[in-house]
């Protein structure tokens, strides 16, 4: 499973447009915006799509310029049971 | 079992957290701290694995496993961000045909060259290199062995590897792959400036008022640094982006002026703009008389092909790069048919848009950075393109302060730190030192501690030139390592597969992957990479960055360090340097290179206390010291009070990288500016003191053709590159299953009009043909990139479509960087 922040940047023009693509995007959530043009969106897996390749749809969304994640969480569900942290000392 | 519904909000909520502070932006929820989300993770800092930018990632470790990456908020190169490569970077070390054992070709259990791969012991791999050697040296002597190193190796590995090269194989020919990527910026500063790398930062990102993208797709291969420009150009009044290409690409989104230009004429439209600056009285005429000289460079210098191919032998003054002073009158007489109307003509770029751009470097109230990649320096003229890109600078004096800058971005993690500061290639020593100079190799061999004499005078084969002496026999011990020439490197059908294959020849390949270039060779040694060792980088403005290892390498893999010490210790100096040489310098009789190179005191110095408590360091413990330290501190050595000043060893590991020179603890942000750079005397208000007279040099230069233009037969430009999934050969990033499968094959971009003509339609299979051979692609007339006619666009990622079998190894003459940006091709039905 993947979980993604993602900060968009979109020409002022189309913010509006731009926005409301991406919010109809399956996996895709705006989290906040600003008037100059940058989203915090936050993708996720989807039964049908992967949280990378949303990413790269969006890229192409029109009025789009850059994309940069800052942050990535993946985890498979095997993982998600209690750890020893002590053991992870190197 | 899943993850429940409030783990996932959780998730997604320190996700936007996370975003959110990056950008500066405050959520409702709070300004949220995003590592306290998963307190089982460990993190640690680590440059990222692929490009220049050089971004730092927050490296999270889990059971000796890593699972997770964030941007570094306290990293100023990329403020918390990171582009989509940089975010699975965390898997490139998990591909499922990782190497973990050495291979060799063997027949009957033993090393036959037209063998089968079958796996081996570090000492049965070591045995036969050594052996093949050894034959090699009592044969040839030192031009026969050779290396191909890399701008992806850290800091310490070219080091060593040039050491172990220069000093201890008494031989030149090592060259790095940013010969690739990065030569004809390197000419184009030493010819300019005299001191290697760019004066200004990515402080200028934020500073300037004009961007101007010169043959770069910043969009894609640098997205981080595009980030902040497109912040900039978003938030500052008046901020204006121009684009220069042969095609239309992803930065052209942003631009408010895009040019498509025929091929080539760059150097046509940077004398128009300086004859735009002159005849609009816009020269900074006191900034030229105090601190620049005016020089034209010889012309008509050939291709850098084989000394036998016609064209070579055609040009009046192949490979010179001989300067004349000239008066600046010579110089405004030079550059003045380089009119208006004439560059339009010739370049294709309308007139209005040409002018627009004149202005912006004419105007005395605009700073202008310039920015530029393998536009540039992947071009037959690529050395004087750069110095090209000064002139225009030095005659506004539109240079080494904040937003006015000139700005050559790099390709490689440490193209700049590695390749070019350690001074890897066949002409270099570190801190731009040369083998060609005696005082130069004295200072080498004194820091060493060496016998007078033991480097040799004689520049060795650059990278080109290796693949055609390993074609012809020449060179007949060859070591590969980081990097993936086979699949990089032009023309691979006439000299990179003939010479690996030449039964003459024993290659050998360094990877962590089974690359074209590793399949290619006879033995294969499995390597250790990035945060599984201690490593160092230098990025593209300057700064020195160091990780420490976080996880063990699998298997028997090791890294490139403990590869190229451990194989010293299979010689002595008899064996490499011949007695004849032995016999002047019988202190070193009868010890092994090891123990001459790495036993010396200096890079045996630190001892393993010195190590950083909870991090293992398998390089070191195997070793007995603590290598990486001595190893850096030897090398600083060159650099201290040279200009190149690096601070102490430690201080790396504590700070988010530092920009040379550090001089008394400060780096520098903008070099031969007083107040800025601790070099420059006071009172002096500028000077480029890579030269005596602290002048830099403007260099003209006029258009002249490329050697390979599209004609009857091969009709079309055909132009290589990357795209933004994939990083260069894709070795790395095509073994992440994300990166994959957004992007998974190559494809040929192409006109739809040139498609019509041909009958063809978009996303039929077609051949591509060159003079020199084919490759079966499929065609893209949509996407992020829109060619014009008559130019096909390909990247080279794909090994399953290897582009450079379609590339002539033509080169600058000057810095001996291969033009893969243009040759003629044909598209048929395939």
């Amino acid at each position: 499973m993947n979980i993604c922040g993602c900060l968009v940047h979109v020409s002022p023009d189309s913010l509006k447009a731009a926005r409301d693509r991406i919010e109809s995007v399956e996996g895709a959530e705006v989290h906040a915006a600003t008037e100059d043009g940058r989203l915090v969106v936050v993708v996720e897996d989807t039964p049908n799509r992967l949280a990378s390749e949303t990413i790269m749809d969006l890229h192409h969304v029109p009025g789009v310029i850059s994309l940069s994640l800052t942050y990535h969480h993946f985890e498979d569900p095997a993982d998600t049971h209690p750890q020893n942290i002590a053991s992870h000392q190197i | 079992m899943t993850i429940s519904e409030s783990r996932r909000t959780f998730l997604k909520a320190t996700a936007a957290a996370a975003t959110a502070s990056t950008a500066g932006l405050t959520l409702t929820t709070g300004k949220a701290n995003a590592q306290v989300g998963v307190p089982d993770i460990k993190w640690d800092k680590a440059p990222c694995r692929f490009c220049g930018t050089g971004c730092t990632v927050l490296v999270g470790t889990k059971d000796g496993r890593v699972v997770a990456t964030q941007g570094d908020p306290q990293a100023e190169v990329n403020r918390g961000l990171n582009c989509v490569k940089g975010y699975f970077l965390s898997k490139i070390m998990y591909g499922k045909d990782r190497l973990t054992q050495p291979l060799l070709r063997m027949r009957d259990g033993e090393y036959a060259k037209d063998g089968e791969f079958e796996p081996v012991s570090w000492d049965q791999a070591f045995d036969i290199m050594a052996e093949k050697w050894k034959e090699t040296l009592k044969s040839k002597g030192p031009e026969g062995v050779g290396m191909f190193g890399s701008g992806q190796w850290t800091v310490w590995e070219g080091y060593a590897a040039s050491k172990l090269m220069k000093a201890g194989f008494r031989s030149n020919n090592i060259d790095p792959n940013a010969r690739h990527c990065m030569a004809s910026a390197v000419v184009g500063f030493m010819r300019t400036f005299g001191v290697d790398e760019p004066m200004g930062c990515y402080d200028d990102l934020e500073a300037a008022d004009t961007f101007v993208l010169w043959g770069s797709n910043m969009a894609e291969m640098h997205p981080i640094l595009w980030s902040r420009l497109t912040d900039t150009r978003l938030t500052k009044a008046d901020c204006q982006v121009h684009v220069l290409s042969t095609f239309e690409h992803r930065s052209f989104e942003l631009a408010d002026n895009g040019m498509v230009f025929t091929p080539q004429t760059d150097l046509a439209i940077l004398n128009y703009i300086a004859n735009h600056i002159i005849q609009t009285g816009a020269v900074d005429e006191e900034f030229l008389s105090k601190h620049v000289n005016i020089t034209k460079t010889a012309t008509d210098i050939g291709y850098g092909l084989r000394d036998e191919n016609p064209l070579q032998l055609a040009a009046a003054n192949p490979n010179s790069g001989e300067l004349t002073a000239i008066s600046f009158d010579e110089y405004a007489e030079s550059v003045k048919p380089y009119t208006l109307e004439y560059t339009a003509e010739l370049s294709g770029v309308p007139a209005e848009k040409l002018e627009r751009l004149a202005q912006q470097y004419a105007d005395p109230d605009r700073k202008v950075m310039s920015l530029w990649t393998m536009g540039f320096n992947q071009h037959t003229r690529g050395s004087w393109v750069n110095s090209l890109m000064y002139n225009v600078h030095l005659l506004t004096g539109k240079i080494s302060e904040p937003g006015n800058s000139p700005f050559s971005l790099t390709g490689q993690p440490s193209a700049c730190g590695t390749a070019r500061e350690v001074g890897t290639f066949a002409h270099r020593l570190p801190a731009d030192y040369v083998v060609t100079n005696p005082e130069h190799r004295a200072k080498a061999e004194k820091i060493w501690k060496l016998p007078e004499g033991t480097i040799p005078d004689k520049v060795g084969f650059h990278a080109v030139l290796q693949n055609r002496m390993l074609n012809d026999g020449v060179l007949n011990a060859y070591w590969v390592q980081c990097n993936n020439n086979m699949q990089a490197a032009p023309n691979m059908n006439e000299e990179g597969w003939p010479g690996y294959r030449n039964p003459d020849n024993f290659v050998t390949v360094s990877d962590p992957y089974p690359t074209v270039t590793a399949m290619s060779a006879d033995l294969i040694l499995p390597t250790a990479m990035w945060v599984e060792k201690e490593g160092c980088y230098g990025n593209a403005e300057r700064r020195t960055q160091m990780w420490r290892q976080q996880v063990h390498a699998p298997g028997d893999a090791k890294s490139d360090l403990w590869q190229l010490m451990e194989f010293s210790k299979r010689f002595t100096v008899e064996e490499a340097w011949g007695a004849d040489f032995v016999a002047t310098t019988p202190e070193m009789a009868g010890k092994t290179l090891y123990e001459i190179l790495f036993n010396n005191g200096n890079v045996d110095k630190f001892p393993l206390s010195e190590i950083q408590h909870g991090h293992p360091n398998d390089d070191a413990n195997h070793f007995g010291f603590y290598v990486q330290k001595g190893l850096f501190e030897e090398y600083a050595e060159f650099g201290r009070g040279h200009g190149h000043d690096l601070a102490p060893f430690e201080r790396y590991h504590e700070e988010r990288g530092l920009r040379w020179p550090v001089v008394d603890g400060k780096e520098t942000r903008w070099r031969y500016r007083e107040g800025h750079d601790p070099y420059v005397e006071a009172g002096s208000e500028l000077q480029f003191y890579g030269f005596p007279d602290k002048k830099a040099k403007i260099i003209f230069a006029p258009y002249e053709a490329p050697p390979e233009v599209p004609d009857e037969e091969y009709d079309l430009w055909f132009c290589t590159g990357r795209v933004l999934e994939h990083w260069h050969s894709g070795s790395m990033t095509r073994r992440v299953p994300e990166l994959h499968r957004s992007f998974p094959l190559a494809v040929l971009y192409m006109h739809p009009d040139d498609v019509a003509d041909r009958g063809l339609r978009h996303g039929q299979e077609i051949k591509i043909k060159t003079r020199r051979g084919e490759v079966t692609s499929r065609i893209m007339t949509k996407g992020r990139n829109k060619v014009p006619r008559g130019l096909v666009f390909m990247p080279w990622f794909d090994e399953g479509q290897l582009t450079n079998k379609l590339t002539l190894d033509a080169t600058c003459p000057l810095s001996k960087q291969t033009d893969f940006k243009k040759c003629a091709c044909k598209v048929e039905r395939a």
